[in-house]
């Protein structure tokens, strides 16, 4: 009967898709250094002496209330998203906002897939705390419901675009900056440091003392291995250390200083 | 929890010791952590869930900022992957109401092909690979959830049924659905590949 061929091929089917689940590295790695920013407090600590106090105090209230501080206690970090963090948001919904408008990117499609790159790549770095989820998975007891943010309409995140940004230094649109540190991410993945440390450069010089610092400076650390520029980069990788104990980044940054031969 | 008799070793103080120890010393995934173990998977759930391509770093990147700011609502009890899937889920609809207000995109499900030459079976395991997910686009999206959570996940019902904030026989009948679903379009595309 043709329903049990089907059945078999509907198998391989469900089988094709759960063995599909291509990542691409370089986005990710994007992603985690736009999560640094707008997420952690490496950047912020560094920032806090830029902010006005009113506004670094009403925000983190604000954002104090959204989140319990056990949370920020867990992380380690000292202030968790504060002004500089909910520019980034406000900058992520404006890019978004003009992005939809926009034709849709085709590059992005044509991209380089990694197969399974990133998560095996990254595991490495260890994940004691993180529950494996086949240990509870035998009990499959629901308790009781916790708070589904999912079902409640983007509130926060609306109040958050009605944040004026009051950090001095930020400029109202990230977008230029954005694109510049992209430049440079692309160049190191296409294998051209040298453009990479000029457009980083350049963006030195354009914004010293920009919220996307951070960001910046792991870029930095990572076009000098790339560029073989070892001493330089071990000099880069351990100030990006000390300046950004808690940073996001820190863990790629090492991995590029730990690629060095 | 309390588990312990009120009389017992001092009482109020020593348990109230003992729980803010436990508070300040809970396991708690650390955000690093979890990012790194976790955003290939939040990446193919979106993927799974339909997001369109160039839209997957920015996603990602939402989901793990509410993931951030719900971290401590996340119980330890509970498996991670339903839970960081609710997350997915939720940016993925909203994701998807905001396309259907501009009809002018389209929206792309299927996979940028691979224009290296490939040997014959390479070829037909894409093809394979393609159909699947083309199988998988086409499934209403609350069904297309669970489908994914319980047969490409590996969860079992009743976790994705939590991950998903919905009663576990909803979870079992949308499951049921997008079996007869999922078999109904494979046939349907498959006829007219040939």
């Amino acid at each position: 009967m043709a329903d049990v061929d089907d059945s078999a091929d509907n198998a391989l089917l469900i089988t094709e898709l759960r063995l599909d689940t291509a990542t691409e590295a370089t986005a990710l790695a994007a992603v985690r250094e736009r999560l640094a920013v707008s997420l952690t407090a490496g950047h912020a600590t560094a920032a806090s002496e830029r902010r006005t106090p009113s506004a670094s105090t009403s925000v983190r209230r604000k954002f104090v209330a959204a989140s319990r501080s056990g949370l920020l206690a867990a992380l380690a970090v000292g202030t968790a998203l504060g002004a500089a963090g909910h520019a980034l948001v406000r900058a992520e919904l404006e890019r978004r906002a003009e992005r939809d408008s926009a034709v849709e990117k085709s590059s992005v499609v044509a991209k380089k897939r990694d197969v399974l790159a990133p998560s095996a790549q990254m595991l490495p770095a260890a994940l004691p705390a993180v529950p494996v989820s086949v240990a509870s998975a035998s009990s499959g007891v629901v308790t009781s419901a916790p708070t589904r943010p999912w079902l409640l309409p983007r509130a926060e995140i609306a109040q958050l675009e009605a944040v004026p940004s009051a950090a001095p230094g930020t400029s109202d649109s990230l977008e230029p900056e954005l694109r510049q540190l992209d430049q440079a991410r692309n160049a190191i993945a296409h294998g051209e440091p040298a453009q990479a440390l000029a457009t980083l450069a350049a963006h030195a010089q354009l914004h010293p003392s920009s919220i996307l610092q951070q960001e910046r400076d792991a870029l930095t650390v990572k076009a000098l291995v790339a560029a073989k520029r070892y001493a330089e980069a071990r000099a880069a990788g351990d100030s990006f250390a000390l300046r950004y104990p808690h940073s996001l980044l820190l863990d790629s940054v090492q991995h590029a200083l730990g690629s060095i031969p | 929890m309390d588990r312990g008799g009120a009389g017992q070793m001092g009482g109020v103080k020593w348990r109230e010791a003992q729980s803010e120890a436990a508070q300040l010393t809970v396991i708690r995934p650390r955000f690093p952590e979890l990012f790194e173990a976790y955003a290939g998977y939040v990446w193919t759930t979106l993927r799974r869930l339909g997001a369109r391509p160039s839209e997957l770093d920015d996603l990602t990147h939402d989901v793990f900022v509410q993931v951030f700011r719900h971290l401590d609502e996340y119980d330890q009890a509970r498996p991670i992957k339903p839970w960081l899937f609710g997350f997915a889920f939720w940016i993925a609809s909203e994701d998807r109401r905001r396309v259907r207000r501009r009809p002018e995109l389209v929206v792309d499900t299927l996979e940028a092909v691979d224009l290296n030459p490939t040997p014959v079976e390479h070829l037909l395991a894409q093809e394979r690979r393609e159909l699947a997910w083309a199988v998988l686009s086409e499934l209403e999206l609350d069904q297309r959830a669970v489908f994914i959570l319980h047969e490409l996940d590996g969860c079992p019902i009743p976790e994705v049924a939590d991950g998903l904030g919905i009663p576990v026989p909803t979870a079992y009948s949308r499951l049921r659905l997008a079996r007869v679903d999922f078999n109904r379009i494979a046939r349907r595309l498959r006829s007219r590949q040939r």
